[in-house]
């Protein structure tokens, strides 16, 4: 649990540097383009910045892809991952979020939680073996 | 009394060739030019596949060649480029007759050597997690700069070669908008012209980012294809597996001429350039307007330049990279423009061919949108195979298509939200 | 004819963060010359730079999370500009800012060395230089992705747009030195022609790092350093040291400037560009004729001339030799700092602040039209005005000007 909170405490920190807040201005369930203001970039420059605090590969688009587990290419995969997503997240602002979601609504369900979720699980794999995807516990 | 701008001359360095008629021809034909990169070893990028400029036949280049290969890419696309269109023109030569020729030139970051920067940059960091050592970093790059860094690295500097080359003797400038750059370096002639700063303009959009840092900048942006393994696949703007945009080079020149002095003179008139607008999206700097704002606004004012609306518009050539976002947000713009009619535009992308010309694009794409309406030409999208509900568009798919249009755009967006287009008409007979 | 005027205006300098302190720094006869603090500019045999240290640009961000897409000629971009909107009065934005546009020049961009360094090593055998495939590994590993939006040359214009919501037209001009004015004169046509009704416009740029240094001292810009300060101040030889800052006018088309109550600072007459013959009188020649003939001015009624002097040969003495032609007079004494001293035609001197305030490159010729302006009506400021700036490639840009009170009816009379 205390590794769990100092995760949570650096991917803040390292949020709110990329995202010019405040840390106390951080939630867990804040959504990182609705609430904190994140634009396309800006996701490249939290994954850089994550890569480098934590000297770990992250593969393009995984952030998110991995984040929140889902494949805009999939339509009925997506719809289940985002009934799961429901489940799991249930202090997202889902009011906010479209229910037919596009390919590029998906980034606004990313949150401190959703990628701290993601570390952990990069973090305790061993190297050189592929990301478990998040949505793989629901689905078996 | 109005005065308006027609093409007179035309030159292009390409990926597709660097002869205007077998460029077109090319074009026409819908051939793609997206290929292995062999400019150097890609085997490190996620990307590995480009459209490269083939090596240029120089023979029937005049003018000054001193420090030619000093110059880097850049200088000498817009030199065999400029020299073309000003051949292509007629314009009559000598320091009197082109008194009141201008030039505008928009040219890309400039040549750096990949050995001169980096040799020099890893000299700055003895270990790792030290401090930048600025005097090693200054000792290496004094030791291994290539000669003309000030120029190579100076738009302003190919511009005057320019006009010294061709006695230019009008209002000189280059611009640098980077993606929208080409589009507004005609539109900045236009005004010129109009103003009657200048009788002709030679505007020259020229840009290589085929090196080792450029083909980085991108790819650490992730903006590019990866669809390696198909590289004549890989660029398809508004198609629903358009993965990003792939990087091309090049050149495009054209010669603008007040059209009564031109038509004075017997010069062949190829186009009319009637309208441009600018603007900003002023929203963020890489992601584009939800709305499509800046690139409506730059379309309505170019169509407002012109007197025209766009009811007239009977053919647009896209920015189109092949970006997930800038082919929606564009089809988005298009559609707020045409409204119901969106669908009886056609609307097609060079970029599928010869890949993103960067900072030449708009050039290059002007004078594809003049032979268009020349010829009676559309050309085609290449690549399109599963339409993107998001871009419901009449994209000319895959083959070309007679059709005699009067009016038609030309947009550029650029990286920072700047976005331009331009209204070229078909030359009255 | 529409008609632009300047009604605001804004600048940071090595001399000061803001206008009235650069200005006042000038009157103090200040040099902001000092040995470089920001890079290591010894090696290349001019160690000083006129370097911009107390300027805080967060204040001047809407959206402060921009500043880290930013690179220092960006932020002095942004807050000349925000000055400038301030010192005109130009009214709050209200979302409706569809006619104001954005024009600014620069030279060129830092290629941010030390990020770079960072991310190809420790490479002591500089083996990324030679392998491309090493190269790509550790730049797409070590190198933050924003790195081409940084240094792109267009960003300053498109941050100065973004921060004060300007979603008219927007430009980037790039013609080395003369880029600033040259951006003035071409963004007095966007409000001639109704392509605006407001332009921002002016220069903005760094040239303080080592790859602009490589450059120069390669082009000979560091060797044979001339004196721009005879009396008083530093008695060294300022020479040509580079420097930072940024100078931006905010240009309205006369009858809204009037309409609206603007204090009007004068109006643009004229202005041209050319190039040419590198180190040749003949580029700025002709710039500024251009610039004369399309502002109706005679040659002999110019009275007050500024120019973004280099400080080394051959250029100064081809920017002497063409004022010198078409004006009927020498160089003016040196010495005045930033102080204009208008004079009438026949004994008009040719000031110019790149002796004290270091070359601020594209926005040097920016900053003479602002300081210029900032002057108000002298006793003998009833004289057109020129501002004109010879770059070091061969190109050059001239701008005429009638200062608020003077003959050349920009003044609210």
């Amino acid at each position: 649990m205390e590794e769990r909170r100092a995760l949570e405490a650096k991917v803040v920190e390292i949020l709110a540097d990329a995202l010019d807040r405040r840390p106390d201005e951080i939630r867990l369930h804040s959504s990182l383009v609705d609430d904190l203001g994140a634009e396309s970039i800006d996701f490249l420059d939290i994954v850089f910045r994550l890569e480098s605090a934590f000297d770990v590969r992250i593969p393009e688009d995984e952030i998110w892809r991995g984040s929140v587990g889902l494949d805009p290419a999939d339509p009925e995969a997506l719809e289940a991952g985002l009934a799961g997503l429901r489940e799991r997240m249930p202090d997202f602002r889902w009011d906010r979020f479209p229910a037919r979601p596009g390919r590029h609504d998906l980034p606004r369900l990313i949150t401190p939680e959703t990628i701290v979720d993601y570390l952990s699980r990069l973090l305790a794999r061993p190297a050189g073996t592929a990301a478990p995807s998040p949505s793989a516990p629901d689905a078996g | 009394m109005t005065r308006r701008a027609v093409v007179t001359g035309m030159g292009v360095v390409s990926p597709l060739g660097s002869d205007l008629d077998a460029f077109w021809r090319a074009v026409r034909a819908g051939a793609s030019a997206v290929r292995p990169i062999t400019r150097f070893d890609p085997s490190g990028f996620p990307t590995r596949i480009a459209a490269e400029v083939p090596a240029l036949d120089l023979s029937d280049l005049a003018g000054s060649r001193e420090g030619w290969g000093e110059r880097g890419a850049i200088a000498r696309y817009a030199a065999v480029a400029a020299a073309r269109a000003l051949a292509h023109s007629g314009l009559p030569a000598g320091a009197e007759a082109r008194r009141r020729t201008g030039v505008v030139l928009a040219a890309g970051l400039g040549t750096y050597g990949h050995q001169e920067v980096f040799a020099s940059c890893a000299a700055g960091i003895a270990e790792k997690g030290a401090a930048f050592d600025g005097a090693a970093f200054a000792a290496a790059l004094r030791r291994l700069q290539e000669p003309r860094a000030a120029e190579r690295r100076s738009p302003a500097a190919t511009a005057a070669a320019l006009a010294r080359d061709h006695r230019l003797g009008g209002p000189a400038m280059a611009v640098m908008t980077a993606c929208a750059a080409g589009t507004q370096a005609i539109g900045d002639a236009l005004r010129w012209v109009r103003l009657g700063r200048a009788d002709a303009v030679l505007c020259v959009a020229s840009d290589s980012e085929l090196y080792p840092m450029g083909l980085a900048s991108f790819c650490l942006l992730g903006a590019l294809s990866t669809r390696n393994g198909e590289p004549e696949r890989a660029s398809r703007p508004f198609d629903a597996g358009r993965d990003g945009f792939v990087l091309g080079e090049g050149a495009g020149a054209l010669v603008l001429e007040e059209e009564a002095s031109a038509r004075a003179r017997g010069a062949t008139v190829h186009a009319e350039v009637a309208g441009f607008g600018s603007a900003c999206d002023a929203f963020r700097v890489t992601d584009p307007h939800p709305e499509g704002t800046g690139a409506l606004r730059a379309m309505e004012r170019a169509l407002a330049d012109a007197g025209l609306g766009p009811r007239d518009v009977g053919y647009v050539n896209a920015h189109g990279t092949g970006t997930p976002a800038n082919d929606r947000i564009e089809a988005l713009a298009l559609r707020r423009l045409f409204g119901e009619r969106t669908r009886r535009v056609p609307v097609s992308s060079t970029k599928s061919m010869i890949g993103h010309l960067t900072v030449a694009a708009g050039a290059v794409e002007a004078i594809v949108t003049a032979l268009a309406l020349r010829d009676g030409v559309l050309p085609p999208t290449l690549n399109q195979e599963a339409p993107d509900p998001e871009c419901d568009l009449d994209t000319v798919p895959n083959v070309a298509r007679e059709a005699r249009v009067e009016t038609a755009l030309s947009n550029s967006f650029a990286f920072g939200g700047q976005t331009a287009c331009l209204v070229l008409r078909r030359a009255a007979a | 004819m529409r008609r632009a005027v300047v009604t605001g205006l804004g600048a940071v300098t090595p001399l000061g963060a803001t206008l009235d302190a650069t200005r006042d720094a000038l009157a103090r006869g200040e040099s902001a010359l000092r040995p470089a603090t920001l890079f290591d500019a010894a090696p290349f045999g001019e160690a000083r730079a006129a370097e911009l240290l107390d300027l805080d640009p967060r204040r001047h961000f809407r959206t402060p999370k921009a500043v880290k897409l930013t690179d220092r000629r960006t932020r002095f971009a942004v807050c000349a500009a925000a000055m400038a909107l301030e010192d005109a009065g130009y009214p709050e934005d209200d979302g409706s800012r569809e006619r104001l546009g954005v024009l600014v020049g620069t030279s060129g961009s830092d290629l941010l060395a030390p990020d770079l360094a960072r991310a190809v090593g420790p490479d002591p055998e500089a083996r990324c230089a030679r392998d491309v495939p090493d190269f790509a590994r550790k730049v797409l590993g070590g190198l933050s992705p924003l790195w081409l939006l940084v240094v792109l040359p267009n960003m300053a214009s498109a941050h100065v747009a973004i921060q004060v919501g300007a979603t008219g037209p927007n430009s980037a001009v790039m013609t080395e030195l003369p880029a600033g004015l040259s951006a003035i004169a071409e963004a007095a046509d966007w409000i001639a022609r109704g392509e605006a009704d407001a332009v921002l416009a002016g220069g903005a740029d760094c040239g303080t790092f080592g790859f602009a240094y490589a450059a120069f001292e390669q082009a000979g810009l560091f060797r044979g350093a001339l004196p721009a300060g005879g009396t008083g101040g530093d008695a060294s030889q300022p020479g040509f040291v580079p420097g930072e800052g940024a100078a931006v006018v905010l240009l309205e088309e006369e009858g809204s400037a009037r309409a609206r109550g603007a204090r009007i600072r004068g109006a643009v007459l004229g202005g041209g560009s050319a190039a040419g013959e590198r180190g040749s009188a003949e580029p700025l020649a002709r710039a500024v004729r251009e610039a004369l003939a399309r502002g109706g001015v005679d040659a002999a009624a110019v009275g007050t001339v500024r120019a973004a002097t280099i400080l080394a040969e051959p250029f100064a003495s081809a920017e002497e030799e063409a004022l010198g032609t078409l004006l009927g007079f020498g160089r003016g004494l040196p010495g005045e700092g930033g102080q204009t001293s208008p004079a009438p035609a026949a004994a008009a001197r040719v000031s110019s602040a790149t002796g004290r305030a270091g070359h601020l490159l594209a926005a040097a010729g920016a900053l003479e039209a602002v300081l210029l302006l900032s002057d108000g009506p002298g006793p003998g400021a009833r004289t057109p005005a020129l501002v004109c700036s010879l770059g070091y490639s061969g190109a050059a840009a001239a701008l005429v000007l009638a200062p608020a009170g003077s003959g050349g009816g920009g003044g609210t009379t």
